[in-house]
């Protein structure tokens, strides 16, 4: 299926195969849940199937369609981590490079997907060079990557990048309540906006990121921030005993509220990303001096690079907060005067 | 669909097809086998999606269908049944139900349409050798292929076919092997191709020295050898051989010629003391005779002296010793010559009058 909001990159990759002028390597970039690995695999079955239809949409009727979707169409190769969280290896690049060496199994094309490329070590990437620098005929190599900008830059330079967006939040709320009916009823009706604000606006990993604890835990880590700034919350005062389940999470959307407040501050306001909390965020904007955001923002980045070492959650909690309050009410003082 | 067969009748091409299944597979229908009934006739197919091995069976059935079944477990289990059992097999929704006499198996199952076999190629070349021949020319060559090397064009066969010869050339980049046999294959254009080592290894194992005929077929993609009791198919390598003509050397002057067993003991003798590693042999070439000397990091040395026919000037070079053990081994005839130039240059070896096989070895600096 390909998700509204990838319609356009759809597009290009078919202009491209109609065009017969697909690259041999591309890289699939953007962020996180966006679908980017789906449409890489249907992209495949597309270009492996005997008949795909007008719209390059695979006929799931061929035998080439059924040994893919069974997972044992020869000439496919998916590359993922061996375990999950562990890196990609070099000996699996090897293989797949060995395999290229070979004639293809069927007269059609060769495709391998590699996802997420960034989780190659380097030994792993740098085999793969080769690959990109001499495909072998007929061959196309994807790339899949949340985070590119972590590949080395001789991986970059030798794809073709198509980029991918999050849709709108309307297009994506829309999809959201098409395609997956019924989770947000109940307690958490109505809270799609603040799901996708979780997801930096990116519908599928919002999809997998519905958890009503995990919203009434924003909620209050919201009303906790806007209160410390407002004066009414002492920033060592407040009862953060919720935040004993892991603080990685609400300093990560303390950080997209920071970032958003910047974006206010710089008239971006068509890419906010926490629209439920726009209000008040655009209230909060006037309070603060943009100056300081970005060093509190540096600040959020260093906490959360720390996040591997055990420290004491409640005092990084405390240091945060106390710091956004200095940071709000130094303003406040200057604004008096 | 029920089928019947004798033990015998599916154990011998049950064994032939389960040699190419790995026993680590990337994807489980790797390890099944695809069998297909029409008729009276089962065909069994297995693969690595590298090689792929097609026997066949007598059997009888109630009716023509394709599934596939475990390869090593079907196999096991024949194998474990007594001689001259009557196998019936019994394919249901899910499982397959295997029954002989007192036992019953019942075997998982998976969709035909998901296992990834060749198909036959229309537009292939096809011509006929006997298996001797074919069996002789990589017996000559095989030895030479490289292993895992990055230039993944030589890790097989350069298989070469004209409308009067078919020539085999194995290389690793050091020495090479070269076999040409005349044979009228009839084909309208010269064609060659690459096979991988897997392939060879597989095939040789399949052939034997007699005349029967085997026929094969060469498509863009793959090789295909039709036996009389199986049809090997192999993958073909997707790159472009080295020029071999320039390889062999074409204008020795010198020519040593002695007894292939004389040289090839006295090397094997010596051989125990080379440095294991790089394994280099000096040769010190004076007339009518040779003095191959090596020695190893410990200061251990051994020394032969081998009368030879040779009349040119005397001069020094350094080999590879298993290099040369290795083309010697394979050389039927009773006397070997070895063309030289000089020390820098590389040396051929070929049995007298016999240019059917040639050897290139290069030279070490010592």
């Amino acid at each position: 299926m390909i998700f509204p909001w990838t319609l356009s990159q759809w597009q290009q990759l078919v202009q491209r195969v109609n065009e017969q002028r697909l690259p041999h390597a591309m890289l699939f970039g953007g962020i996180e849940g966006l679908g980017k690995l789906d449409i890489a695999r249907q992209f495949a079955q597309s270009l492996l199937c005997q008949q795909p239809d007008d719209n390059f949409m695979p006929c799931s009727q061929c035998r080439s369609c059924a040994q893919f979707e069974a997972n044992t169409h020869p000439d496919f190769h998916l590359i993922e981590p061996e375990e999950e969280g562990k890196g990609i290896k070099v000996d699996q690049i090897r293989g797949l490079t060995e395999q290229f060496g070979l004639a293809a199994h069927y007269a059609s094309y060769r495709v391998a997907i590699i996802s997420p490329a960034e989780s190659m070590n380097l030994a792993a990437a740098n085999s793969l060079l080769k690959s990109l620098e001499e495909p072998p005929e007929n061959t196309l190599i994807i790339l899949v990557s949340s985070h590119s900008a972590s590949l080395p830059s001789t991986i970059l330079s030798r794809c073709q990048r198509v980029n991918f967006d999050s849709p709108s939040a309307d297009m994506a709320v829309n999809w959201l309540n098409k395609h997956h009916t019924g989770l947000f009823d109940g307690e958490i009706g109505g809270s799609e906006r603040a799901v996708l604000a979780m997801a930096n606006g990116a519908p599928l990993k919002a999809v997998k990121s519905v958890d009503s604890e995990l919203i009434k835990q924003r909620e209050q880590m919201f009303s906790l921030f806007l209160a410390v700034a407002e004066g009414a919350e002492s920033p060592l005062g407040a009862d953060k005993q919720w935040l004993k389940t892991g603080i990685t999470t609400p300093i990560q959307w303390v950080y997209s509220w920071i970032s958003d407040l910047i974006k206010l501050k710089v008239n971006l306001r068509e890419a906010l990303v926490n629209l439920d909390k726009s209000a008040d965020l655009q209230k909060l904007a006037q309070q603060v001096e943009l100056g300081s955001l970005y060093r509190f923002l540096d600040n959020i980045l260093d906490i959360l690079k720390k996040q591997r070492a055990p420290l004491n959650t409640q005092m990084i909690m405390d240091d945060l907060l106390l710091d956004w309050k200095t940071l709000t009410a130094s303003v406040e003082h200057t604004h008096y005067r | 669909m029920k089928i019947t067969a004798l033990r015998e009748n599916l154990l011998k091409p049950l064994q032939v097809v389960s040699s190419v299944v790995e026993r680590r597979q990337q994807s489980p229908i790797l390890a099944n086998t695809l069998v297909s009934v029409v008729g009276n006739q089962m065909t069994l197919t297995g693969t690595d999606l590298e090689v792929e091995m097609v026997a066949k069976a007598e059997v009888q059935s109630d009716e023509d269908g394709d599934i596939t079944l475990p390869a090593r477990k079907l196999m096991d289990l024949c194998k474990s049944l007594p001689e001259g059992a009557n196998i019936t097999i019994q394919i249901e929704e899910e499982r397959a139900v295997i029954r002989s006499g007192r036992s019953r198996f019942t075997l998982a199952l998976l969709p035909a349409a998901e296992f990834p076999n060749i198909e036959p190629v229309d537009e292939a070349l096809s011509f006929k050798l006997t298996q001797a021949q074919l069996k002789q020319l990589f017996d000559q060559t095989q030895f030479a292929m490289a292993q895992q090397d990055v230039r993944y064009y030589l890790n097989g066969l350069m298989f070469e076919v004209t409308a009067n010869a078919v020539t085999c050339v194995a290389t690793d980049g050091h020495r090479l092997a070269f076999c040409r046999i005349a044979a009228d294959t009839g084909v309208s254009e010269d064609r060659q191709v690459i096979i991988p080592r897997k392939g060879i290894i597989e095939l040789s194992r399949l052939l034997e020295s007699s005349d029967d005929p085997v026929e094969i077929q060469i498509s863009n993609n793959h090789i295909r050898v039709v036996l009389s009791h199986v049809t090997f198919t192999s993958k073909l390598i997707d790159g472009k051989f080295p020029d071999y003509q320039q390889v062999i050397p074409a204008d020795p002057d010198k020519e040593l010629v002695c007894s292939r067993d004389a040289l090839l003991q006295a090397f094997n003798r010596i051989s125990v003391l080379s440095n294991e590693k790089f394994r280099g042999m000096r040769i010190q070439l004076e007339p009518n005779l040779i003095r191959a000397s090596v020695n190893n990091p410990e200061q251990e040395e051994a020394e032969e002296e081998i009368e030879v026919n040779y009349d040119s000037e005397g001069f020094e070079i350094g080999f590879n010793i298993g290099y040369f053990m290795d083309a010697l081994s394979v050389i039927k005839t009773e006397e070997v010559s070895v063309h030289l130039k000089d020390s820098n240059h590389s040396c051929l070896v070929k049995g007298v009058n016999d240019d059917a096989s040639k050897y290139v070895i290069m030279p070490m600096r010592l």
